[in-house]
C-alpha cells in the first residue's frame, strides 16, 4: 500500500510517450486516470486542477506570511470590557482567559511566584541567611541588589511589597507576589483586615504590604494599592514579537503597576504614551475593537525574550557590544552572553579576539533557543517525565496532552537543571534535558581515556566551558557607599573601567568546584564567585543595615559625613578618593560603626558572603574544550589555580560561602603578598586524587626518606668494601 | 684456586627476571612520569599512562608464570625458608655482610642449583613477591579498574587511599631494587652474580663448594672443573 502510494506521489515521467508509469495497488495501468493519455477532458481536468492547486498554494503561503497563526485579540481591561471603550489598562489575565486557561498558567510558573509560594519562617533553614524567607527573590535577600524585602512583623520596613515591584519588578514577569504580596489575596481589592497575615496588628510594626519607605524620613508611609493597581503576569512580555520592556520597566519604577502590561503593548501601535497617560490608538484596532494578530506578532518566546531579565542575548548581524551592568543579571554574575556571533566578530576589545573564530554559546550558534532546553513542563512535544516519576513497570509514557489541549493550558513552569544560584523551585531540578540526554558523550569522547571516570568527577561544563570570555562581577562592598549611594564593585576580566570601550577584557578562568549533581555525585563545575561586604545589625533578629541608614549614617547630603571623612580621608583633600573608599583598617571600620549606632544601628558588624554562580551557558564548541590532559594533570593543574576572590577586604572580613548553593569551597583562603583575597583550590578537599597534581606529601617523604637511607647505607657499605679490599691489596704487597 | 662453572639459572628463570626487572624499572620511571609531569615526563602523559598500564600487566602476567613455574617445577622451595637453623643461618648471613665480607671470608652459604638464595634473600623474596608485589598489583589494578569498577575503588577509600598505598610501596620496590642490584655485587667477583643472571652459569671456587656439602650440581645434574 505504501509502496503503491509512493509511486503515485512521485511518477516517473517517460519522456518518450509521455507518460507516467506507476502501477497502484488496484492494478491501474497506462490506461488509468493517471495517464496524461486519457481523454482530452481528462486532460483538462488535470490541468485545472493543477492550476487550482497552485493557487491555492500560493494564496495560502501569502496569508501565512502575512498573518501569523494566532487570531485577532479584543484587548480587555480587568472587568472583561474593550479596552478601547473603557481606556483603562489591558488584563492580561482577563484578555488572554478567552482561550487560555490564565488562572493555571499563572499559579503554574516560578517566574511568577519567585519563591513567593516556597516560604518559610525567618531563620529556620541553616542553609540560609537569618533574614531569609523564601528561596526566590520575593524573600531571599540578595547582596546585589542590596534592599531587603521586609517581612510582615519586622519593626523596621526596607522594601515593602510595592517598592520591591519598583525595585526589582523589572526581572519579574508579573504576578504572583506582585498581585497578593505576603497576603492572599489580591492587594488592590482586599481591606487591611481581609488579611491580616500580611498586616500590621501592632502599630509598632511594619506592614510591609500597605506600606512603603520614605526615603527621606526613613519612615513607612501608606501605598495606596487601588491607585496602583497590581501587576498581573505579563504575557506581552514573552509573547509579543517587540515587547516595549524599557516602557513597562518605567511604569514598574513609577508605580504605575496597572499600566505596566499596557506599556509593553507601546511598540506594536496600539497604545501611546502622552501627557496625561496611556491612549489607545483606535485606528490601530479592527472595526470590531480587536487588536490585530500581525501587530500582536504574538509567538513563543525567542532567547531574546528571555534575555530581557536574564542577561545579553544578541542574534544580530552588526558587532556585538558588551552591556555591563548589574541589571544584564547572567552576564554581570557569569560573564554570560548568549549569542551565536563569533567572538572575534564582536566589537569588544578582547584579548587575542582573532583567535576566537566561536560562537559566545555553541547552542546560540547552532540557533537553539531557551525555550528548546527550557520548555514548558507539559509540552507534548519535548517534555519528557522523568523516570522517577514513572512507575518502575513503564519505560515510556505513551499519553500527552493533544496540541490544542497545551495551547490552552501550558504550564509554566519551566524545565530547569540543578544551579548553585538557581535556588527557586528546587523541585522541578532536572526536568531539563541533562547535556547527556540530547548529545552522546561516549561517542563524541571516544578520544578521552578513563571516560567513566572522568564523567563521575567532571560536569560537562568544566572541560566545555574552559573560558568567560565577557567580565564578570567579583565584589561588591556596601560597607561604605558613595555619595549617591552606590556601593563598590569591582569585575574581573577587564582591564579599565567598563564604560570604557577601550578597556582590554580578558575574561577570566571560572574555579572548578565541587557541586552536588542531579545524580547526587560532587562533580567539578565551573564558578565565578561573587563575594559581598555589608553591615548587618545584630541583635535577636539580625538584618543588613537599611540603605536609608547606612547612607544616613555615611553622608551628609551629597558628601560624606565629617566623622566617616575624617577617618578615611588619608591624603586630606577633604574628599574620598576611590582608593580610600575602603574600610581597611580597625579605626576606619570604628569610624563607620560609631556613626551607624549613631542613627540608631544596634550592634553593627559586617558580614561577609560568597554567592557561586554556575557557568552552565557560554559552551565553546569542541575545539575549545579542554582536551589536554596536561591541562589538569601536572603540577601547575587548571584544577588547581587560584582564583581572586577580592581586591580588598572590608573589615579584614574573610566571606563564607552561602550555605543554599550545594557548592564545597574545597579550598583554603589566602591573603597575598598584595592583601588579595585568593581563593587556593585544593583537589583532595574536594575528594579527589588527580594523578600528576595531587600528592600524599607523607607518602613522598616517607618514601624517599627509605630510599636515600637505602642508597646512603649502599654507597656507605659499598666504600668501606674497596677501602678494605685496598687495604688487603696493600697487606699482601 | 679453582673454580668449579655450576648452572643456576634456567634459561626461563633468566628471562622471567630480566623481563620483570625491565618491566619494574620502566614501571617506576613511568609511574613517576605520572606522579609528577612537570619533572619527569618526556612525552605525553596518556602515553605514560597507558606504557604504565601494559607494563603493570607485563608484570602481573610474569608473575602468574613465574607462579606457575616455581610451583610446578619445585623451585618455590628455594624461596621457602627452612625452619630449621633458619635464624642461625640468618645471623650468619648479617654477621657475613657487616663484617665477613670486608674481610674478604667466603660466603656463609655456598651456592646451588637448589640453594641459590641466603635466607636474608629468602626472607626479602618472601616479603617482596607475596606482600609487596601483590600489593602493588591489587591497587594498581584497581585503579586502573576505575574506569570499569568504579565501586570497587570506593569500596577501598577511593583513588586516594590506593594512590597512597601504591605510592608508598614503589619507593619501597625503588629502595629494594637499590639493595638487590648492589648486592649482586657481592659475588667473589664484583659481576659473578650479574653473568650468572645473563647466561645462567657462575664459576664457584672448588675448595668452598666441596667443603659446603653435598648440593654441589648443575641443574643437569653435572659440574664442569675449571681452573
Amino acid at each position: 500500500m505504501q509502496q503503491a502510494t509512493r509511486k503515485i506521489s512521485m511518477p516517473h515521467i517517460n519522456n518518450s510517450n509521455r507518460q507516467v508509469t506507476g502501477d497502484d495497488k488496484h492494478g491501474r495501468g497506462p490506461d488509468s486516470w493517471l495517464t496524461l493519455r486519457g481523454t482530452g477532458c481528462r486532460r483538462w481536468m488535470v490541468i485545472i486542477s493543477t492550476c487550482i492547486l497552485c493557487l491555492m498554494a500560493s494564496t495560502g503561503s501569502a496569508v501565512e506570511r502575512r498573518t501569523p497563526l494566532h487570531p485577532p485579540v479584543p484587548l480587555l481591561d480587568a472587568a472583561g470590557q474593550h479596552v478601547v471603550k473603557s481606556g483603562k489598562p489591558v488584563s492580561t489575565i482577563t484578555t488572554c482567559s478567552a482561550c487560555h486557561n490564565t488562572q493555571y498558567i499563572a499559579t503554574h510558573s516560578f517566574h511568577a511566584w519567585v519563591g513567593r509560594n516556597e516560604q518559610f519562617e525567618l531563620g529556620s533553614k541553616s542553609e540560609s541567611r537569618p533574614w531569609d524567607y523564601s528561596p526566590g527573590s520575593f524573600g531571599r535577600w540578595d547582596p546585589i541588589s542590596y534592599r531587603y524585602l521586609t517581612p510582615p512583623g519586622d519593626a523596621k520596613l526596607d522594601l515593602s511589597t510595592a517598592e520591591w515591584i519598583q525595585y526589582r519588578g523589572w526581572r519579574h514577569a508579573g504576578g504572583g507576589p506582585a498581585i497578593i504580596g505576603h497576603g492572599t489575596h489580591p492587594l488592590n481589592q482586599r481591606s487591611p483586615a481581609a488579611d491580616k497575615s500580611s498586616t500590621a496588628t501592632d502599630n509598632a510594626l511594619v506592614a510591609p504590604d500597605d506600606q512603603i519607605l520614605d526615603t527621606k524620613t526613613g519612615q513607612p508611609k501608606p501605598w495606596d494599592w487601588k491607585a496602583s493597581g497590581t501587576v498581573e503576569m505579563n504575557c506581552f512580555l514573552c509573547h509579543l514579537e517587540k515587547p516595549a520592556n524599557a516602557a513597562r520597566k518605567k511604569e514598574l519604577a513609577a508605580g504605575d503597576f496597572a499600566w505596566a502590561s499596557t506599556a509593553t503593548l507601546s511598540e506594536t501601535g496600539l497604545v501611546q504614551r502622552a501627557e496625561d497617560g496611556w491612549k489607545y490608538e483606535i485606528s490601530a484596532f479592527t472595526a470590531d475593537g480587536k487588536a490585530p494578530a500581525k501587530l500582536l506578532g504574538l509567538r513563543d518566546p525567542t532567547s531574546q525574550h528571555c534575555g530581557q531579565c536574564h542577561g545579553q542575548v544578541y542574534f544580530g548581524q552588526k558587532p556585538l557590544l558588551p552591556k555591563l551592568d548589574l541589571k544584564q543579571w547572567s552576564t554581570a554574575t557569569k560573564g554570560q552572553i548568549f549569542s551565536p556571533q563569533r567572538i572575534s566578530m564582536s566589537g569588544m576589545n578582547i584579548q587575542g579576539k582573532e583567535l576566537l573564530t566561536r560562537p559566545w554559546d555553541v547552542h546560540a550558534g547552532v540557533m537553539l533557543e531557551c525555550r528548546n532546553c527550557h520548555f514548558s513542563l507539559n509540552d507534548p512535544a519535548t517534555f519528557k517525565p522523568p523516570s522517577s516519576d514513572q512507575p518502575a513497570h513503564l519505560n515510556f509514557e505513551p499519553r500527552r496532552l493533544t496540541t490544542a489541549q497545551f495551547v490552552t493550558a501550558p504550564n509554566h513552569e519551566f524545565a530547569k537543571g540543578a544551579t548553585a544560584q538557581g535556588t527557586v523551585a528546587r523541585n522541578l531540578e532536572g526536568t531539563m534535558r541533562q547535556c547527556n540526554q540530547c548529545h552522546d558523550a561516549d561517542a563524541a569522547h571516544d578520544w578521552l581515556p578513563y571516560r567513566d571516570l572522568h564523567f563521575a568527577q567532571l560536569s560537562c561544563e568544566a572541560c566545555n566551558i574552559s573560558m568567560a570570555y565577557a567580565p564578570a562581577l567579583k565584589q561588591i562592598d556596601w560597607t561604605l557607599v558613595d555619595p549617591q549611594g552606590n556601593p563598590n564593585t569591582q569585575w574581573r576580566g577587564i582591564d579599565g573601567k567598563l564604560t570604557d570601550p577601550t578597556a582590554e577584557i580578558s575574561g577570566f578562568q571560572p574555579v572548578l568546584l565541587p557541586h552536588k549533581s542531579l545524580d547526587g555525585r560532587r562533580r567539578l563545575t565551573p564558578f565565578n564567585l561573587v563575594a559581598a561586604w555589608y553591615w548587618v545589625e545584630g541583635g535577636e533578629s539580625p538584618r543588613p543595615v537599611r540603605l536609608v541608614d547606612l547612607k544616613a549614617a555615611l553622608l551628609d547630603g551629597d558628601h560624606y559625613h565629617s566623622a566617616v571623612l575624617q577617618a578615611l580621608d588619608t591624603n586630606k583633600d577633604k574628599k574620598l578618593q576611590p582608593s580610600e573608599r575602603i574600610l581597611d583598617t580597625e579605626a576606619k571600620v570604628a569610624a563607620v560603626r560609631a556613626r551607624l549606632e549613631a542613627v540608631g544601628i544596634k550592634q553593627p558588624h559586617i558580614e561577609s558572603e560568597i554567592q557561586p554562580y554556575g557557568l552552565h551557558h557560554g559552551v565553546g564548541p569542541a575545539n575549545f574544550a579542554i582536551r589536554e590532559c596536561g591541562t589538569c594533570h601536572r603540577k601547575t593543574s587548571r584544577l588547581g589555580q587560584p582564583f581572586q576572590i577580592a581586591t580588598q577586604i572590608p573589615g579584614g572580613v574573610i566571606p563564607k560561602l552561602v550555605g543554599d548553593s550545594d557548592v564545597t569551597l574545597a579550598g583554603d583562603m589566602v591573603v597575598n603578598r598584595d592583601k588579595q583575597l585568593v581563593l587556593q583550590p585544593n583537589t583532595q578537599q574536594a575528594g579527589l586524587y588527580v594523578f600528576g597534581h595531587s600528592r600524599w606529601a607523607w607518602v613522598n617523604r616517607l618514601g624517599a626518606l627509605a630510599f636515600i637511607l637505602t642508597l646512603l647505607g649502599v654507597i656507605g657499605h659499598g666504600l668501606l668494601r674497596v677501602l678494605a679490599a685496598r687495604k688487603r691489596k696493600l697487606a699482601a704487597s | 684456586m679453582k673454580y668449579v662453572r655450576m648452572h643456576l639459572y634456567s634459561l626461563y628463570e633468566r628471562v622471567w627476571h630480566w623481563v620483570q626487572a625491565l618491566a619494574i624499572l620502566l614501571l617506576i620511571w613511568t609511574g613517576l612520569c605520572i606522579h609528577d609531569p612537570d619533572r619527569f615526563l618526556v612525552f605525553s602523559f596518556q602515553t605514560a599512562v597507558t606504557l604504565h598500564n601494559v607494563l603493570g600487566f607485563i608484570v602481573l602476567g610474569n608473575a602468574i608464570f613465574g607462579a606457575f613455574y616455581y610451583l610446578t617445577t619445585g623451585t618455590i622451595r628455594q624461596y621457602l625458608p627452612r625452619p630449621h637453623g633458619y635464624l642461625v643461618l640468618a645471623v650468619r648471613q648479617v654477621m657475613y655482610y657487616t663484617g665477613g665480607i670486608f674481610r674478604n671470608e667466603p660466603h656463609p652459604l655456598e651456592k646451588s642449583s637448589e640453594h641459590r638464595l641466603n635466607p636474608l634473600q629468602q626472607a626479602t623474596y618472601l616479603i617482596i613477591l607475596n606482600v609487596l608485589l601483590p600489593i602493588q598489583i591489587i591497587t594498581g589494578i584497581l585503579m586502573w579498574s576505575g574506569q570499569k569498577w568504579p565501586e570497587a575503588v570506593l569500596s577501598v577509600g577511593g583513588v586516594q587511599v590506593l594512590a597512597m598505598i601504591h605510592g608508598l610501596c614503589a619507593w619501597l620496590f625503588a629502595a629494594f631494587i637499590i639493595t638487590h642490584v648492589y648486592l649482586t655485587t657481592a659475588g667473589h667477583t664484583p659481576l659473578t652474580n650479574l653473568k650468572a643472571m645473563i647466561y645462567g652459569y657462575e664459576d664457584v671456587p672448588v675448595e668452598h663448594t666441596e667443603t659446603a656439602g653435598p648440593s654441589i650440581k648443575t641443574s643437569e645434574g653435572q659440574s664442569d672443573v675449571a681452573s
